[in-house]
C-alpha cells in the first residue's frame, strides 16, 4: 500500500492548507445553517417584526387605537420623519414595515372618501407583508363598524374593532410519529453540508491529483513495477477515506452542536439523515475524481471547486428553496444530484410512519442519488482512460512554485 | 525611471492577460454565475403566483346554520384565476387525518365548540395562508354579528358594508425601489473583487526569493523593491479591474440588473473592490513559514467566509451581521462592497457610498502597509 501512504505523505505536506479549509468550512456550516434558519422560517408572526408609524395627521382614537393594534403583532421603532432616516431604517431592516398617515387622513376616511395610507417595506419581508395585511385589515373593519353604527363612540367602536381582530383560529399541531418533528435548524445544516462537502472533497482530492500527475512523478511510476491500475485503486482508496472522513466530520460536528435539539427525534430519522448524507458524499466523491482531472494548477482547482459546488447548490435548492424556483428552472434542476439530495432530506423529515410504503420517496430519490454518484465515476473512467493515453497527458500538470 | 516602471508594468500585465486562469476565474465564472441568479431570481417573480393549496373540511360536527362557511370555502374552491384551495369536504375526521397523513393535504378543518378550527402537519406558508383565511372569516363573522346585534335592519347592507378596499399604497422612499434580488449579483462583484488576492498572492510569492525562482531573479536585479512592488501590484490591480469592469457592464446591459442612475461610480466601487483584494492577497502571502498551497488555500476560505456573510448564497445575512455584530460587518470588506453598490442603487446621494469607500480605502491601506512593513529590506545569505 505504498501509494496509499504516499498519499499521506501528501497530505502531510499539505496539512497546513487542509486544516485551513477543514476549519474554516466546518465552522461555515454551522453558522450558515444557524443564520439561514430565519429564511426558511414560517413563523414570523412570533418573530414581532419591526414596524414604524408616522403620523402627520391630527392624533385621534383611531390612529391610537391602530398603533395599539400594531404592537400587539410586532415592535415599535421610533423614527424621526425625515426622508434619510427613514430611507436608513429600511436599508438596515431596522423597520419592514413603515406606514406613513398622511395629513387629513382620517377626516377624509370618515366622509368616505378612500384616502390610502403611504407603506414602505422592506424587499421580499414576509413579516412586511403580514403587517400590511394587518393594517388593511384594521382600516376595513373601523370604516365597516364607522359605516353600519356610525353613533357608536370612537373609543368603544375601536374596542370593538380591536376585540373582533384578536380572534384567531385554533390550530391543532398533529404529530403523526411519537417523537418530535426534525429541528428545522438541523435540516439546514444537512442542506448546507451539500456545499460544504463538495467543496472539501474536491479541494482535497484534487491536491492528490496534481501531485500524482506531475509530469516527472508519472514518468517514474510508469516505470515502476506496481500497475496502473494498482496505484490508480490505491489513490481512489485514499481519496474515498478523504471522503468519508470529510462527511464524517460534519456529521460529529452537527451531531454536537444540535444534539440537545434533536434528543427526542426518532433516531430513525437521524439515521435517515445521516445515510442521504453518505450517499451525497459519494456522490460529491465522484464530481470530485471527474473534475480533478480537469485541473492543472493550484488556481484552476479552486476556480472548479467553487464553480461547481456553488452551481450545483444554487440549482440543486441548496441554497434557495426549491418551492421558490420556477418549473423551467426546477426542471433543470432535476439534472443536478444536489436536488435529489434536497428531496431526499424532506422526504426524510416529512416521514410520518416507517412503514414501506411511507419510506418509498426516500428510497427512490436516495436511489436516484447513488445513480448519479455510480453515472459520474463511469464518465470519469471513460476520461481518466482518454487522458492517459492522450499523448499530452505528460505536459498537462504544471509543476507548483516550490519543489 | 518612468520608462522602467512602465517596462515592468506592462510586462506584468501582459502576463497577467496571457494566463487562461485569469479568463476562467475573473470573466467566464462570475458571468455564469451571475447568468445563473439571474434565471434563478426570474423565477422569483413568478412564484408570487399562488398555488392551490389542497386542504379538506370535516362535515361532522359543522353546525347546519353556518352554511356560509362551506359556502365561502366552495367559492375559494371554484376553478379560475381566483382559486386558493382544492377541497375535499369528507364526513368523518379519521379519513381527513389520514390525508394528512399521507401527505394528501396540507391542512383539514374541522368544527370544534362551533368553530372552524386547524389541524396541520407541519409548518409552512400553505399552512399560514389556511390560518389567515380561517382568522379572517371568524373575525368578519364577529364583526357582523356584534354590527346586527346593534342593528338587525342592516342585514340586507352587509355585503356592501364588508366589501374591502386597498387601504394601503406602497412608495418608494428612493428613485429605486428596495429589492433583495440586487444584492446577489452585488455579492458576486464582491466575491470577484475579493478574489482578486489570488493577483496580492502571486505578487507578493513572484518577488521573494525564498518562494519562487522568478523572486530569486528579481531580488538579485538592480530594480529597487518598491518600483517591483509598485508595477506588479499595478498591474494585478488593473487587470482585476478591468475584468469587474467587464462584469459589471454584463450585468447592467445584458441582464438589465439596476446599478444606479450611473455607471462611473459603480466602476470606482469596483477599482477600490479591487484594491482591497488585491492587498488582502498580498497581507495572506507575508508569513513566510506558510507554503503557497497553505496561502492560497487561506485566500480561497477566508474569501468565502467573508461573501457568505456579505449575503452571497442566503439574502439578509449581511442585515442580521448588522444589527447583531455591527463591528464585523464593518470590518468584512465584502460587505463594504456590496453595500457600496447598494448605496448607489437605493440612495439618492453619496455620502453613505463615499462613507464604504472610505471604509475600504483604509482597510487596503492598512493591509498594503503591513505588507511592505513584512516584506521590506528581506535579505537571504542563501537559499
Amino acid at each position: 500500500m505504498r501509494v496509499f501512504k504516499a498519499c499521506f505523505t501528501i497530505m502531510r505536506r499539505h496539512a497546513v492548507s487542509f486544516l485551513v479549509y477543514f476549519s474554516i468550512f466546518i465552522t461555515l456550516s454551522v453558522v450558515m445553517s444557524s443564520l439561514s434558519v430565519q429564511n426558511y422560517s414560517t413563523d414570523f408572526e412570533a418573530e414581532r417584526p419591526g414596524f414604524a408609524v408616522l403620523n402627520r395627521d391630527k392624533d385621534s382614537a383611531y390612529t391610537d387605537g391602530f398603533l395599539q393594534f400594531l404592537s400587539g403583532y410586532g415592535k415599535q421603532t421610533e423614527l424621526k420623519d425625515e426622508k434619510k432616516v427613514l430611507q436608513d431604517a429600511v436599508f438596515y431592516h431596522e423597520a419592514e414595515y413603515i406606514v406613513i398617515i398622511p395629513e387629513g387622513f382620517t377626516e377624509q376616511w370618515k366622509d368616505g372618501e378612500s384616502p390610502k395610507l403611504e407603506t414602505v417595506m422592506v424587499p421580499d419581508s414576509a413579516a412586511g407583508y403580514y403587517l400590511d395585511s394587518l393594517t388593511s385589515q384594521y382600516w376595513n373593519l373601523a370604516h365597516t363598524y364607522h359605516q353600519a353604527l356610525p353613533s357608536m363612540g370612537e373609543e368603544e367602536l375601536i374596542d370593538a374593532v380591536i376585540g373582533d381582530l384578536d380572534i384567531s383560529a385554533e390550530v391543532e399541531k398533529e404529530q403523526f410519529l411519537e417523537s418530535q418533528p426534525v429541528p428545522l435548524i438541523f435540516e439546514i445544516y444537512h442542506r448546507m453540508m451539500a456545499y460544504i462537502l463538495l467543496i472539501l472533497v474536491m479541494l482535497c482530492v484534487s491536491t492528490v491529483f496534481l501531485a500524482f500527475k506531475r509530469p516527472d512523478l508519472q514518468m517514474r511510476d510508469l516505470c515502476s513495477p506496481m500497475r496502473p491500475i494498482q496505484m490508480g485503486g490505491q489513490i481512489a482508496l485514499f481519496n474515498a477515506v478523504i471522503a468519508f472522513g470529510s462527511w464524517l466530520l460534519l456529521n460529529v460536528v452537527g451531531l454536537c452542536f444540535y444534539g440537545p435539539q434533536i434528543k427526542a427525534v426518532d433516531s430513525r430519522i437521524i439515521g435517515l439523515f445521516i445515510l442521504s448524507g453518505f450517499v451525497f458524499m459519494l456522490v460529491a466523491l465522484s464530481i470530485s475524481l471527474l473534475a480533478s482531472r480537469f485541473v492543472k494548477n493550484e488556481n484552476a482547482q479552486n476556480i472548479v471547486s467553487n464553480f461547481i459546488s456553488l452551481i450545483l447548490c444554487f440549482l440543486g435548492g441548496a441554497f434557495v428553496p426549491l418551492e421558490l424556483l420556477g418549473p423551467g428552472l426546477l426542471n433543470v434542476s432535476k439534472f443536478t444530484p444536489t436536488y435529489w439530495y434536497i428531496k431526499a432530506l424532506e422526504s426524510v423529515s416529512g416521514l410520518t410512519a416507517f412503514d414501506s410504503e411511507a419510506l418509498r420517496p426516500v428510497w427512490s430519490n436516495l436511489l436516484i442519488l447513488l445513480g448519479f454518484a455510480v453515472a459520474i465515476f463511469c464518465v470519469y473512467l471513460v476520461v481518466n482512460q482518454y487522458k492517459n493515453r492522450s499523448e499530452e497527458s505528460f505536459g498537462s500538470i504544471q509543476t507548483e512554485i516550490e519543489a | 525611471m518612468i520608462f522602467m516602471m512602465w517596462n515592468l508594468f506592462s510586462r506584468n500585465l501582459l502576463c497577467h492577460l496571457r494566463s487562461k486562469e485569469f479568463f476562467i476565474w475573473m470573466l467566464i465564472f462570475p458571468i455564469m454565475l451571475a447568468t445563473l441568479f439571474y434565471f434563478t431570481f426570474s423565477s422569483l417573480d413568478q412564484a408570487d403566483q399562488l398555488q392551490v393549496i389542497p386542504i379538506a373540511v370535516v362535515e361532522e360536527g359543522m353546525p347546519e346554520e353556518d352554511s356560509a362557511f362551506s359556502d365561502t370555502v366552495r367559492s375559494l374552491s371554484e376553478k379560475g384565476d381566483e382559486q386558493l384551495f382544492q377541497t375535499q369536504f369528507i364526513s368523518e375526521e379519521e379519513k381527513a387525518r389520514q390525508l394528512l397523513k399521507d401527505g394528501e393535504i396540507d391542512g383539514y378543518i374541522q368544527y370544534e365548540n362551533g368553530k372552524p378550527g386547524l389541524v396541520v402537519r407541519e409548518d409552512g406558508l400553505n399552512q399560514t395562508i389556511i390560518k389567515s383565511f380561517l382568522d379572517q372569516y371568524l373575525q368578519t363573522k364577529s364583526s357582523m354579528e356584534n354590527i346586527l346585534q346593534e342593528n338587525p335592519q342592516l342585514a340586507e347592507r352587509l355585503p356592501s358594508l364588508f366589501s374591502r378596499e386597498t387601504v394601503t399604497e406602497e412608495i418608494s422612499l428612493s428613485q429605486n425601489a428596495p429589492t433583495s434580488k440586487v444584492n446577489y449579483f452585488y455579492a458576486l462583484l464582491a466575491m470577484v473583487c475579493m478574489y482578486g488576492g489570488m493577483q496580492g498572492l502571486n505578487v507578493v510569492s513572484f518577488l521573494q526569493s525564498n518562494l519562487s525562482a522568478i523572486g530569486a531573479r528579481k531580488t538579485v536585479s538592480p530594480a529597487k523593491r518598491w518600483k517591483l512592488i509598485f508595477a506588479d501590484l499595478s498591474a494585478g490591480v488593473t487587470v482585476q479591474w478591468l475584468a469587474i469592469i467587464l462584469v459589471i457592464l454584463f450585468i447592467r446591459f445584458i441582464l438589465q440588473v439596476d446599478f444606479g442612475p450611473q455607471l462611473l461610480p459603480a466602476f470606482l466601487t469596483g477599482i477600490v473592490g479591487s484594491l482591497t483584494g488585491v492587498s488582502f492577497g498580498m497581507l495572506v502571502s507575508v508569513p513566510k513559514r506558510l507554503k503557497y498551497s497553505a496561502k492560497t488555500a487561506l485566500v480561497v476560505a477566508v474569501t468565502m467566509v467573508f461573501c457568505f456573510f456579505a449575503g452571497l448564497m442566503t439574502s439578509g445575512i449581511n442585515y442580521l451581521v448588522e444589527q447583531k455584530a455591527p463591528v464585523l460587518a464593518w470590518i468584512n470588506p465584502a460587505a463594504r462592497i456590496v453595500d457600496a453598490f447598494y448605496c448607489l442603487y437605493y440612495y439618492d446621494t453619496y455620502y453613505q457610498f463615499f462613507l464604504n469607500i472610505a471604509v475600504l480605502l483604509a482597510m487596503s491601506l492598512v493591509m498594503f502597509g503591513i505588507t511592505i512593513f513584512s516584506i521590506r529590506r528581506q535579505r537571504h545569505e542563501s537559499l
